[in-house]
């Protein structure tokens, strides 16, 4: 897809989000009863905003292709290179992770520790960085001591320093 | 006019052991603070609000000013660095500072960010002491119909600013900023908006939290995504800028100290819109404006100078009127409150010299600032140097605590997330995140003013357009928008003949 391809969906998506926030804001209550008039609603804002947005992605749609349009695509760096595009889906799931289902749900500790070392060793030995020479062991023992004291550390700095109290 | 004697009381006593001791330690700790993600000047003051409370008034007010003086500078070593803004403040000092870091200039941007902090403080401090009462008059006069065109102005000159490939782009992502502002309870009627019946919903998406995702987890994905190692850069060559560089900037410094100073004491603008229009200014005025977004020194000296200069700015309302210029100093007006102060108009007649002693304090901070800034460069220049496959672990970490820390909410780390996905996802569109955020921000002044401005004229939208203040926003606005649709109607134009 290119350049010009990819803003014409993203410009129509835009415009039925635009459309949706309107529709949002004519469905809210207006409190007529109460005596407010049609300019204090709670949907006026969001609906001159929805309106914004759904003109701005008419225009992104419906603009003709620039110069630089040509065949390549934004994309290309991240998810046209294969070795890119697994490291961004593998960091992805691992933040996802550590912060939607370890984060609150296992102590702090052991979430960090497991997370901070997973991460390390994702990056470092399986979906290594183009010309790494970086041996199993060294990593293995540089990701433990890491993870040991960032998710002690990050704890006393935050929860005895900043009086934060971690979950 | 200021008093001499009671100034240089002030000074005496800012310089005394005692209270240099505590401006060392509190100005370090913000420079730390502003420089962590997801640690900002108003988390750490509102924290040592609480740690200094036992302290004698004047003893807690110097460190709380220390901190904040700290911390607003400490966030453009990230933003430099790492392109991550430690503080809201320092986003438009990423947009220069990051690529020069990339072009193995990062010591010499990291110097000229200290220059310009140091000097935007300082004019800063000048328009306080002489200027207080006048501006904040005129800060006074400022109404909702003013607010609200200050409110779309800053998104529309964000999304021009930080798109300058394609404006478009930068005002969806402001849109789209503003939108999610919407969400959550608004203030009128307490109706909560696009909630859906979830209740974390009702109380909007946190700023900060956002802000983390926004700029932090975007950074860190497109950061690792890359196969390659990144390019170290070589910091060579001389840390402090030479005299002829900062002579060379003096027009900038000047311009966005004062331009930082005005923005600061508008209520409720604060440090990060003061960079964004200092920003604005100088590259309106450069020769070299298309260097701009892409390693321009005279952008990077804007954008420090401006944030620093709205740092005393911001004060000069929460003195003289009692009311915050930002959302910083909205805490130190609390600590102020409870440490006896009553700031207002009567201030100069009842504890003038809590005012002066503020001037001397906010000095000797920036003094203390700029030396512990070059002093510090070396080891935070460390960084760039640690493989990003062990920093970026550790920085999501702080992010995520970072993002809990301010409510103790999960909520908030699910926003943060959510941010990070939709801001890798737009980035790779070419669309930027700071309107986004810069929208979020603003949405809900803009909604405030907006309906308040409304009531007040009975319906009419006259006064958002005959106001003079609100006239010059409103040309300002329009013309920024025009200028983009007219190459637009022309091609289409074109090709239809």
């Amino acid at each position: 897809m290119t350049n010009h391809a990819l803003d014409r969906v993203s410009g129509f998506i835009f415009v039925v989000l635009g459309l949706g926030v309107m529709a949002g804001a004519w469905a809210m209550p207006r409190f007529e009863a109460q005596g407010a008039p049609a300019y204090q609603s709670p949907g006026l804002t969001p609906g001159i905003l929805g309106l914004a947005l759904a003109l701005c992605g008419l225009i992104l749609a419906l603009r003709p292709m620039q110069a630089d349009g040509a065949e390549r695509t934004y994309w290309t760096t991240v998810i046209g290179t294969p070795a890119n595009r697994n490291r961004a889906i593998a960091a992805l799931a691992l933040t996802l992770i550590y912060g939607a289902v370890l984060f609150g749900n296992v102590p702090f500790v052991w979430a960090t520790f497991a997370f901070v070392f997973a991460f390390v060793v994702t990056f470092e030995l399986v979906l290594k960085p183009e010309g790494s020479t970086r041996r199993p062991v060294p990593s293995l023992i540089a990701a433990s001591s890491l993870a040991l004291i960032t998710s002690l550390g990050s704890q006393y700095l935050f929860q005895t320093l900043f009086l934060v109290q971690l979950p | 006019m200021p008093e001499f004697s009671a100034i240089l009381n002030a000074f005496t006593t800012a310089l005394s052991p005692e209270f240099l001791l505590i401006t060392l330690w509190s100005t370090i700790l913000g420079i730390v603070i502003g420089m962590l993600p997801g640690l900002t000047a108003t988390m750490g003051l509102a924290l040592l609000t609480t740690l200094t409370f036992q302290m004698e008034s004047f003893q807690a007010i110097t460190a709380l000013l220390g901190l904040y003086v700290g911390a607003i500078y400490g966030g453009s070593r990230t933003a430099i660095i790492l392109n991550m803004p430690g503080t809201p403040a320092s986003a438009a000092t990423s947009l220069d500072g990051y690529p020069l870091a990339r072009q193995a200039r990062a010591r010499e941007a990291l110097g000229l960010a200290t220059i310009g902090s140091f000097f935007g403080t300082m004019v800063g401090v000048v328009l306080l002491l002489f200027t207080a009462p006048i501006l904040a008059d005129y800060a006074l006069s400022f109404g909702s119909f003013e607010f609200f065109w200050l409110a779309l102005f800053g998104v529309v000159i964000s999304g021009r600013l930080t798109a300058l490939d394609d404006p478009l782009k930068g005002w969806i992502a402001g849109c789209l900023g503003l939108i999610l502002a919407m969400v959550g309870q608004e203030q009128v009627f307490a109706y909560a908006r696009y909630s859906f019946g979830i209740h974390d919903l009702t109380g909007g998406f946190g700023l900060i939290p956002a802000m983390v995702g926004a700029f932090g987890l975007v950074e860190i994905l497109s950061s690792i995504s890359d196969n390659r190692s990144p390019e170290i850069s070589q910091n060579k060559g001389r840390l402090l800028p030479r005299a002829s560089d900062v002579a060379k900037n003096a027009g900038t410094i000047g311009r966005s100290g004062i331009a930082g100073t005005l923005m600061g004491l508008i209520p409720g603008v604060g440090e990060d819109i003061g960079a964004w229009v200092s920003y604005a200014i100088a590259k309106r005025l450069s020769r070299t404006r298309e260097m701009f977004g892409r390693g321009s020194t005279e952008g990077l000296v804007a954008a420090e100078t401006g944030n620093s200069a709205a740092v005393p700015g911001a004060i000069i309302p929460v003195l003289t009127l009692g009311i915050p210029g930002s959302a910083p100093s909205a805490v130190l007006l609390a600590a102020l409150v409870i440490h006896g102060v009553q700031p207002g108009p009567m201030i100069m007649i009842t504890s003038a010299d809590m005012v002066y002693g503020v001037v001397a304090a906010i000095v000797v901070a920036a003094v203390i600032m700029t030396v512990a800034g070059v002093l510090l460069t070396t080891p935070l220049l460390a960084v760039l140097r640690i493989p990003r496959e062990r920093l970026l672990p550790v920085i999501f970490v702080l992010c995520t605590v970072g993002a809990f820390a301010i409510a103790a909410r999960p909520f908030d780390v699910w926003t943060m997330l959510g941010f990070g996905v939709l801001g890798f996802v737009l980035k790779q569109m070419n669309y930027p995140m700071a309107p986004l955020v810069l929208g979020l921000v603003l949405g809900d002044l803009l909604d405030k003013s907006l309906r308040r401005g409304m009531i007040l004229s009975e319906g009419s939208l006259e006064p958002f357009l005959t106001r003079p203040i609100s006239a010059f926003l409103a040309a300002a606005t329009f013309l920024s928008l025009v200028l983009l649709l007219v190459p637009f109607l022309r091609r289409l134009l074109l090709r239809r003949e």
